[in-house]
């Protein structure tokens, strides 16, 4: 059935790499990078950089930054798990800026406690304090007193993609840029005119939920090319590294391009090294750059409602390796089929468990049955062990007495006095034994008749039985 | 296929010189000292701007007595930068240069990827025109805002109230120069751990209420005053 509707997918990647003054001044890389889902290949997708400070009063600011992007995933994750987001409309972005600051209150507040529980885990050591008091002085020192946040000073860029929507939210410097299917890029967060210099709002500031710019960009699925189709998140470090923004903005469409012809990998592969050029050759500043970028199926392909080939006329190399983030009828058939695939698969399989599981089932028949048999010629052994001893005293009592021993061949079952008992004869009921574990019980137990319960309680062993059965005839 | 890095560039620092040459600057050979301070610390600048090569620095000078005018307009890279002496005449229009400084500093033909600019101060006496303006302008300017004010008086005559004005932090007191030996030491200091502070990019928290400075190293101290001449 022909579909208008593309299919969408995002996949993402990133870097962090530690500037190339930062290099020379023994600084570690204080930037900080994370996303949402690891595999970064589904919706929603929540991208987070962020910039430590650099000024020595934030001398703990790698782990602010760290603590920034953990706690930015966390909160816009589970924000996203309880809000509709399929509403659109002047209104619902009115609506949905209010949740969103909300949000980033809550973002904030959560990253100062972080922050909190770590000075108290790990208290400003004296070389840190030294340190602070030999680059600025006792100033320093006291604004780290008053606020420890300081040390752990960062900026927040996060981008969060659903299925029907894009959420911007920035606070500080850095750049968030939005790349159009032509490679037209754009800023959708406008700059802070007050941030120049090396001045920015921060998370480390008691109002800084104040200062998050939020945008909301709602995504027409009727026309996916108003749908970005790159989205960059860049610490200042990298725009930094250029004269102008009309320069830095061609960085949109170069990675544009080169993800249509290398794939994402490609732009995985060279960014580590490549940043780290773009560093020294232009800021001289930490660089982490997070990469958004989106795919999708030409509208004009018509695709049947179910392949019964199974090829995938799509030439995307990338398509076969990820997964689609919306259920569209375009992809229903490829899914149905997948199932039967999968139900060819399992066929064999559940064939081959069934046949295993009644062959280890005769065995254990087998085995059970060899089992009983044995216990059977171990209870006739034992049969004729106490015929032959009973023949024995009756040969002795008629010695004693004078009277000659009864015929050899009499039948001893005839006789109920010298009759052991008619459980230890071969019975029906020892075939029905069931299982070794039962045998020397009920089956073996002499009968009620006998009147003899010592009998049946030592009846377990041959000796025992023996015993008991050498005691009985004498009470006789 | 490589990625392409586009056209990278340095980050732009502007240092700007305001020199006073009125005609009192021509007694006791001050003007001359001055020509010789700053031509001996243009060789430290360039090994400063060497150390930092993200940081690309440009020098301007700007001169007023009589009016004020720009003695080298263009923004020249420091290691192509060459010192042309100047020479004293007329009154102190401090005002004047610094509304054209302001001029300057706007966003064009500053771009907002810039560090924070650098203007040092030398002055002899008292403004003679309205010095007030002029600050305002300068400081009506975000760039004229963040950029890092030093100032210089010379000898005993100097008026330091609207040099300490020019610099607006009080934890930050003008320079004094009271004898060659002095001018050389603070000029080599403004060129050398100023520029070396400014250059290296070091973000901090914004605070509108409070305003923040760049970590200025300690200046040196003055020479013993049994050697000041002016």
């Amino acid at each position: 059935m022909p579909t208008n509707i593309p299919s969408t997918q995002w996949l993402c990647t990133g870097r962090s790499v530690r500037g190339a003054s930062h290099d020379r001044s023994g600084l570690p890389n204080q930037d900080a990078i994370d996303w949402y889902p690891q595999s970064g290949s589904s919706l929603p997708l929540i991208l987070a950089v962020s910039d430590g400070h650099g000024s020595a009063k934030s001398f703990r600011s790698d782990r602010g930054s760290q603590f920034a992007v953990r706690t930015a995933i966390e909160v816009i994750r589970k924000f996203l798990l309880v809000t509709d987001l399929n509403e659109i409309g002047d209104l619902a972005k009115s609506r949905l800026r209010e949740q969103l600051t909300d949000q980033v209150l809550e973002l904030t507040q959560r990253w100062q406690e972080n922050v909190n529980l770590d000075v108290a885990a790990f208290p400003f050591t004296e070389e840190e304090k030294v340190k602070l008091l030999q680059q600025e002085g006792e100033k320093g020192l006291h604004s780290i007193h008053e606020n420890p946040l300081l040390a752990y000073g960062a900026t927040l860029l996060i981008v969060a993609i659903t299925e029907s929507s894009i959420i911007y939210l920035q606070l500080g410097d850095g750049d968030i840029l939005r790349v159009d299917a032509h490679g037209k890029t754009t800023k959708p967060v406008a700059r802070d005119p007050n941030l120049i210099g090396n001045e920015t709002t921060s998370l480390c500031m008691n109002n800084a939920w104040t200062e998050f710019r939020i945008e909301v960009e709602f995504l027409d699925r009727d026309i996916p090319s108003q749908i970005p189709a790159l989205i960059l998140l860049s610490t200042d470090g990298y725009s930094n590294s250029y004269s102008s923004d009309e320069e830095f903005f061609k960085i949109g469409n170069n990675y544009l391009q080169e993800i249509r012809e290398g794939g994402i990998k490609s732009i995985d592969r060279q960014l580590q090294n490549f940043l780290g050029q773009i560093s020294s050759g232009g800021s001289g500043d930490d660089i982490t750059l997070g990469i958004a970028s989106r795919f999708e199926r030409p509208a004009s392909i018509d695709l049947p409602e179910v392949n019964p080939e199974g090829n995938n006329q799509l030439g995307d190399s990338e398509m076969t390796t990820q997964h689609p983030t919306r259920p569209r009828k375009t992809t229903s058939n490829s899914k149905w089929l997948e199932r039967l695939v999968i139900l060819a698969l399992l066929l064999p399989i559940l064939s081959i468990c069934l046949s295993a599981y009644f062959f280890f089932e005769l065995l254990s028949v087998k085995k059970n049955l060899t089992q009983i048999q044995t216990e059977q010629c171990q209870d006739r052994v034992q049969l004729d062990a106490l015929k032959q001893q009973m023949e024995k005293t009756q040969e002795k009592s008629s010695k004693h007495t004078g009277q000659k021993p009864k015929q050899s061949n009499s039948n001893p079952a005839s006789s109920p006095s010298l009759n052991p008992s008619p459980s230890l004869s071969p019975s029906p009921s020892l075939s029905p034994c069931p299982s070794p574990s039962s045998s020397p019980t009920p089956s073996s137990n002499p009968s009620p008749t006998t009147g003899s319960s010592s009998t049946s309680s030592s009846s377990s062993t041959p000796s025992s039985t023996s015993d008991s059965s050498r005691t009985e005839p004498q009470k006789k | 296929m490589p990625l392409n890095p586009g056209q990278l560039a340095s980050r732009p620092l502007h240092f700007i010189w305001i020199c006073d040459v009125s005609g009192s600057m021509s007694h006791k050979g001050k003007i001359s000292s001055l020509n010789t301070a700053i031509r001996e610390a243009i060789p430290l600048m360039q090994q400063e701007a060497d150390r930092n090569p993200n940081a690309e620095v440009f020098v301007r000078v700007i001169k007023f007595a009589s009016g004020a005018q720009w003695h080298i307009a263009e923004p020249t890279p420091i290691q192509d930068f060459k010192w042309t002496d100047l020479t004293a005449d007329g009154v102190t229009d401090l005002g004047k240069a610094l509304t054209m400084v302001a001029e300057q500093l706007k966003t064009p033909p500053m771009t907002d990827r810039a560090l924070p600019p650098v203007l040092v101060l030398i002055s002899d006496g008292h403004p003679t025109d309205d010095f007030n303006t002029g600050l305002q302008k300068l400081m009506a300017q975000p760039w004229g805002q963040k950029a890092v004010r030093m100032a210089i008086g010379i000898g005993a005559d100097v008026n330091y109230e609207p040099l300490q004005k020019f610099i607006g932090n009080s934890e930050l007191q003008p320079l004094q120069a009271n004898n060659p030996d002095d001018l050389v030491r603070q000029i080599k200091w403004v060129s050398t751990a100023v520029m070396g502070a400014v250059s290296a990019p070091k973000s901090q928290p914004f605070d509108s209420l409070v305003k923040t400075f760049i970590p200025i190293p300690q200046p040196p101290s003055p020479n013993d005053i049994s050697s000041d001449i002016w």
